[in-house]
């Protein structure tokens, strides 16, 4: 069970409901000046939400009544949360999509990245790395790429050694298992071909 | 054979030390569902329509569908082997395969692997399996014939090299018959075949092989098979892959015949494909390009201009109509995409005119400028007699007596069609052909009863071979001029009609 839980899970109709959520709360908060507090409190809100699942099966259920969910939300949120934030988990609600903000919580969150021009990319080692070797690795793809470069890391014996940076959908692959199928793959390739060009070098009639 | 273990392990060593490692750089996304030969797939955001992608295992795919938050593939191999949650990775290029004389006399399938067993095909140079057909400026008139041996179709839909000529027809009616002819008849003539097996059962496959075998024409012939078992994807995209390989000897001036046999069940692939990408269904639930997926592979086909080499591709697509039925949606697509039908129809074959054509409705839309001239003089009265000759048919049946010029057009016309009738596996060479069709229309069979006709035929061809070579060599010479075998006075005319006569003399029609 908990495997599974590590393992993303794509939804592309719940990537999409997030993606006009998440455009509707990050245009509110720009005409109020207030985008980093917003994605702030829909960060904790969501990490809130899965910490307590009673709450989230309350939000989602569609037995409850929207007054009643109103409730709720105000009693677990209001004086912690501004007006604005308020409302929206309300207008989400309200419309029966409280089942997406973590899908929100993504959208604005790569629409935040890329506002400030941040890119988030994950670094995939063999072994544990130590805070000072992630920031040099996180500050020198911040070089190349040229924007700010915020790195999370990952565990995977797997690789055997060397390193995998993964940004989005790009894969900068420098392990040593890539490196062991690219040699196997040339040089099994060309010895075959010299092979089947000089047959009397390797084999004879026995 | 012993191998060297020492010689190979050096090898190998050298290869690892002039190893050069390197980054690999790719664009990756996650299966997120795969079944029935598609899988869609999370990520992928920079892919293209139509790119190449690998899943592990070394599988390819296409990227075919480009939707907002995922892209559908459809999957060239055994989508078994694939599982949700698979890295996917794209890989920058489109799909190509190898062509050049490798490929020659092997039987592969549409991505280049050899089925034949006979060993990996080593070429040196691969062609992209999509690509946008020549333009007008590219192009010449069609003014070479391309002899499919069969006289039938040689003397009223001839065929020319650049042409594409459908053939239609119910099912076992011979139109593949009709096709593997003309590919035994490309013998000594340097044109490359190809035959692409679409859907068709493994067997029957295994079978045309065989007489390709035999007849010795598997020497300038690839066959491309994506059989009834195989993967849509691949039934898709065989048809490409097969002009692809004839577009390489096309640009380099040389001459290639392609047999598509047969686009209807290409079709029904492609419907699939992309009834499963839930593409909306058109007339017949296939989908709305389904015209677009035949017309950009059969205007591949082409005769180029004598600047960029004159090279040709000849098409004979396939395609089976049910209970005759032409005015259905595909065979109605590609009868206006292509240069010409031959149709060929069941209760002809079942009456014994086999091939079973209709001459009738069949036609040549290069006709005579992609005829032999001697031919053409011959042939122009065959059309008409025929012609004439049907409309009596009816008469016939009434059994009523009939005025002399009513009944010799008949009994001409039953000689014709006895005369065009042909054995399988048989193609006449075009001078042959000539002779027996003039000896046909000048009445000079009118003697001769109707079930020896083909006999007589035979045996004249024999007596030509064996006793006038030399007849045969002069019509060989001047069978392109312009008055060969149209007047009277011309000299081949009247060596052919004496050596007629000569063997008419000597033919006993009683004897069996």
């Amino acid at each position: 069970m908990s495997e599974d839980d590590n393992k993303p899970v794509f939804d592309t109709d719940q990537q999409y409901l997030g993606n006009v959520y998440g455009k509707a709360l990050m245009g509110l908060a720009d005409k109020a000046g207030t985008v980093d507090q917003m994605v702030e409190q829909l960060d904790s809100f969501v990490d809130v939400l899965g910490q307590i699942p009673s709450l989230r099966y309350a939000l989602e259920s569609p037995r409850v009544g929207f007054a009643e969910k109103e409730a709720i939300i105000n009693k677990a949120i209001q004086g912690k949360a501004s007006p604005d934030f308020l409302n929206f988990v309300k207008v989400v609600c309200r419309k029966g999509r409280a089942d997406c903000f973590a899908a929100i919580r993504d959208a604005v969150q790569s629409m935040h990245d890329e506002l400030s021009s941040r890119i988030r990319a994950t670094m995939i080692t063999a072994v544990p790395v130590d805070d000072g070797t992630r920031q040099k690795v996180a500050d020198q793809m911040s070089k190349i790429l040229g924007k700010q470069v915020s790195m999370t890391t990952q565990v995977d014996p797997n690789i055997i050694g060397g390193l995998v940076v993964r940004i989005g959908d790009t894969v900068y692959d420098g392990s040593v298992t890539n490196q062991l199928n690219q040699i196997r793959a040339t040089a099994v390739g060309r010895a075959n071909q010299q092979i089947r060009q000089a047959l009397s070098r390797f084999a004879s009639d026995a | 054979m012993k191998f060297s273990a020492d010689e190979i392990a050096s090898v190998i060593q050298q290869e690892i030390d002039q190893f050069d490692s390197q980054v690999d750089v790719r664009e990756v996304g996650t299966v997120l569902e795969v079944g029935d030969g598609i899988a869609r797939v999370h990520g992928l955001t920079g892919v293209a329509a139509g790119e190449m992608v690998e899943f592990p295992g070394g599988i390819i795919g296409l990227a075919f569908n480009l939707e907002e938050n995922s892209v559908g593939i459809i999957i060239l191999g055994d989508y078994l082997k694939i599982n949700e949650g698979d890295e996917v990775k794209a890989l920058g290029t489109l799909l190509s395969v190898p062509v050049g004389d490798a490929v020659t006399g092997r039987v592969i399938d549409p991505l280049g692997n050899p089925l034949d067993g006979k060993g990996p095909i080593d070429a040196s140079q691969t062609r992209p399996v999509e690509v946008i057909a020549p333009g007008v400026a590219e192009r010449k008139g069609v003014h070479e014939p391309m002899q499919t041996g069969l006289k039938a179709v040689d003397a009223m839909t001839p065929i020319g090299r650049g042409q594409r000529e459908l053939i239609i027809g119910d099912r076992k009616t011979g139109k593949t018959a009709v096709a593997i002819d003309a590919i035994i008849n490309q013998k000594n003539t340097g044109v490359k075949c190809f035959y692409v097996a679409v859907g068709q059962k493994d067997s029957s496959v295994a079978g045309v092989i065989g007489v390709l075998e035999e007849t010795g024409a598997m020497d300038y012939t690839t066959v491309i098979v994506a059989g009834a078992s195989a993967p849509a994807p691949l039934q898709y995209i065989a048809p490409y892959a097969g002009t692809a390989m004839a577009e390489h000897f096309m640009w380099d001036g040389q001459h290639c015949l392609v047999v598509y046999d047969d686009l209807s069940k290409q079709a029904v692939a492609y419907r699939e494909l992309s009834l499963l990408m839930r593409r909306p269904p058109g007339r017949e639930a296939y989908p709305g390009d389904v015209f677009y997926c035949h017309s950009r592979l059969l205007e591949r086909s082409c005769k180029l201009s004598d600047e960029l080499g004159a090279g040709s591709i000849t098409s004979l697509p396939i395609i089976e109509t049910l209970e005759g039925e032409v005015s259905a949606y595909i065979p109605t697509n590609v009868i206006s995409i292509t240069d010409g039908q031959i149709y060929v129809q069941p209760d002809l074959f079942f009456r014994g005119v086999r091939p079973a054509m209709n001459a009738g409705i069949s036609v040549s839309r290069v006709g005579g400028a992609a005829q032999v001239k001697a031919m053409k003089n011959v042939a122009g009265g065959l059309r008409l007699d025929l012609a004439a000759f049907r409309e009596l048919e009816a008469f016939a049946q009434l059994g009523t007596d009939l005025d002399a010029a009513t009944q010799s057009q008949l009994d001409r016309g039953y000689r014709m069609v006895e005369l065009l009738k042909q054995g399988q596996y048989k193609p006449l060479n075009v001078v042959d052909q000539i002779m027996v069709i003039y000896a046909g229309s000048a009445g000079h069979l009118d003697k001769v009863p109707v079930d020896q006709v083909q006999r007589w035929e035979d045996e004249f061809l024999t007596f030509i071979h064996d006793k006038k070579q030399d007849v045969w060599a002069q019509l060989d010479e001047t069978k392109d001029e312009g008055d060969c075998m149209k007047k009277d006075d011309h000299p081949t005319t009247q060596a052919v009609k004496a050596a007629i006569a000569e063997f008419n003399d000597a033919f006993n029609p009683s004897f069996k």
